[in-house]
């Protein structure tokens, strides 16, 4: 299957520990579970369910934003954007509430090879996954640079945790110009072109055209690049094949291959994406 | 009283599909399993009735282009597209794995010609470790301008007629609810010797975005499964147990052992489980635990005497 997917994912009962509206429309969950799971990488995700809700037949898959394991238990922490019914429903669950996780699931970001500078490009909600990237890689790597690129000054949700951590470079855009410089983030990207000598590799998640233009601009670098695709799921286990993305070797599944792919595999199409 | 309540085998839950014999009568829906591997570490495959395969065709298929999935009110549409291996790479790399359980395996299949039909039929009955098939006949006919074998009693009772006299192993046929008559078209599979019929498959079903004025999924109609579509399968069945003597193989929207039983009782002799296994895996095993808690607790011997039980 995929040599970075660790090991089979475990169906468990959770419960939510903490609940933070976050702005009008971002949510935090954290959930905590009476079994330890793991080992997590960045990049995984998990499918949170809740029991005989009407308004959410089908679990949601959601990036794990943080982990933690105690021996005891794990927490898992959620990021994430209210967009619909599902999504409205986990932000209304008060502590204490049970939810059903299936996880941990797909791969995760590979390690960079030594010596190499990371980029790691978010758009709006796509900091979710990459936030604990920028963690363990601080650990290996010297240079990490982040670009973080939102609609507006309160879309970047994970802003103050990014400010936390030393040792790192942050760069904020947002397309109104409330934060940081005014566009897209993937100018910062093309700013950064021609200053380096050392060798890079890219890491990216965030709305598709942005996904698509960091893509581009690995290809013309000839850099490695590492990119979080996103589909609405079903299984989360690689039964349905409700998640599929287009590569080179035909349709692949995002739960299962992905949700990491080589930026270089996904086959774009202008008319319904990868 | 059931002897072993919590045993490995419970001889209360048994049933028989044609030849088939079950130790329960639960069995995951074709499409929602995958091959089966996919599950094996989140539900003990031993415990099924059945495993079931996803549909196979002769040929791989790619399957419909993304987005394939949308959540609607109590149910899920699809657009899958009958994305599969095909059959030279289930027998080679799916289907050994499937030998290691003690369920029989039912494999899904479906073609575009009846020539294909059989072609398939005749090259699974040819692998060890198939115990049953089941021909998807809500396919387009290609050659009758696309309309699905399923659809009509002349159809259904062809393809039933040449598969039978194709292949030795037993032909579950899955039908649709989508037809004029359901008694009719049951009638015919088994007039011509269908060894059981699975009703229903999803229900053709489209959900489109206002904003954009698109379809949300890519094959711009799915089949529509879940909770919502239990009431139309529960009339399936019972119309079609009111017509046929063969077993019954009832799927749509179960969730839990209480909607088994009402399958059972308006005439179903098994169940599939479908889209209740993306909300929690171990949906099938925790209905085969409460029948057998069912059955204990309400003094019934044998699950078969709820089959077809339905007071009028």
């Amino acid at each position: 299957m995929n040599d970075r997917a660790m090991g089979n994912p475990v169906y468990l009962k959770g419960e939510i520990r903490e609940s933070t509206s976050i702005g009008s429309v971002y949510h935090r969950l954290r959930i905590s579970l009476t079994q330890s799971i793991g080992p997590i990488i960045p990049g995984q995700f998990a499918m949170v369910s809740v029991e005989g809700a009407s308004d959410m037949l089908l679990p949601r898959p959601f990036s794990i934003h943080n982990f933690d394991n105690d021996g005891e238990g794990s927490g898992l922490d959620f990021l994430f954007k209210v967009v619909g019914k599902g999504t409205a429903l986990l932000a209304r669950l008060t502590v204490g509430s049970p939810v059903n996780i299936l996880a941990p699931l797909g791969n995760g970001f590979p390690d960079p090879p030594a010596g190499y500078r990371a980029f790691i490009i978010a758009g709006g909600m796509g900091i979710a996954p990459l936030f604990p990237l920028v963690l363990r890689l601080k650990a290996s790597l010297s240079s990490i640079s982040v670009l973080y690129g939102a609609k507006s000054q309160e879309d970047l949700v994970c802003l103050p945790e990014l400010l936390d951590i030393d040792g790192i470079t942050l760069n904020i855009t947002t397309e109104d110009g409330t934060r940081g410089e005014q566009g897209l983030v993937t100018q910062l990207l093309k700013q950064e072109k021609d200053k380096s000598e050392t060798e890079t590799i890219l890491y990216a998640c965030g709305p598709e055209p942005m996904v698509r233009t960091v893509t581009d601009f690995a290809r013309e670098r000839k850099a490695l690049c590492w990119v979080s695709i996103e589909r609405r799921m079903a299984c989360g286990v690689g039964a349905c094949l409700s998640c599929v993305v287009m590569t080179s070797d035909g349709y692949k599944r995002v739960c299962c291959e992905g949700p990491i792919f080589d930026a270089e595999e996904i086959v774009w199409r202008d008319d319904v994406g990868p | 009283m059931p002897k072993r309540l919590y045993g490995e085998t419970m001889s209360v839950l048994n049933v028989h599909v044609g030849r088939l014999e079950l130790q329960n009568p639960v069995m995951p829906a074709a499409g929602t399993f995958g091959y089966g591997e996919e599950y094996a570490s989140l539900i003990d495959l031993d415990r099924l009735g059945a495993i079931v395969t996803k549909g196979i065709s002769l040929a791989p298929q790619e399957g419909n282009p993304p987005p394939r999935m949308w959540e609607t009110c109590g149910g899920m549409l699809n657009s899958i597209g009958l994305h599969n291996v095909g059959l030279e790479v289930f027998a080679q790399e799916k289907l050994p794995f499937l030998r290691r359980f003690k369920a029989p395996v039912i494999v899904n299949f479906f073609g575009h010609t009846i020539d294909e039909y059989v072609e398939v039929a005749e090259k699974l009955s040819a692998l060890t470790g198939v115990a049953a098939l089941e021909a998807n006949l809500s396919c387009p006919n290609i050659k009758e301008g696309g309309i699905h074998f399923g659809s009509t009693y002349t159809s259904v009772a062809e393809i039933t007629n040449v598969l039978i006299k194709s292949v030795k192993l037993p032909i579950i046929i899955k039908l649709s609810s989508q037809v004029s008559d359901i008694k009719e078209i049951a009638l015919a599979a088994e007039g011509e010797g269908a060894e059981a019929i699975t009703l229903i498959n999803s229900v053709p079903a489209m959900a489109i975005d206002l904003d954009s004025r698109r379809p949300l999924v890519g094959g711009v109609t799915g089949g529509l499964s879940g909770p919502a579509i239990k009431p139309i399968a529960l009339k399936a069945v019972w119309e079609a147990a009111s017509a046929v003597r063969i077993p019954i193989i009832g799927v749509g929207g179960i969730t839990n052992y209480r909607d088994a039983l009402e399958f059972l009782t308006v005439g179903a002799t098994a169940v599939q489980v479908g889209t209740a296994n993306f909300t929690n895996p171990r949906t099938m095993a925790e209905i085969i635990e409460g029948l057998e808690i069912f059955l204990h607790n309400n003094g019934i011997e044998d699950l078969k005497e709820i089959i077809g039980s339905l007071k009028l």
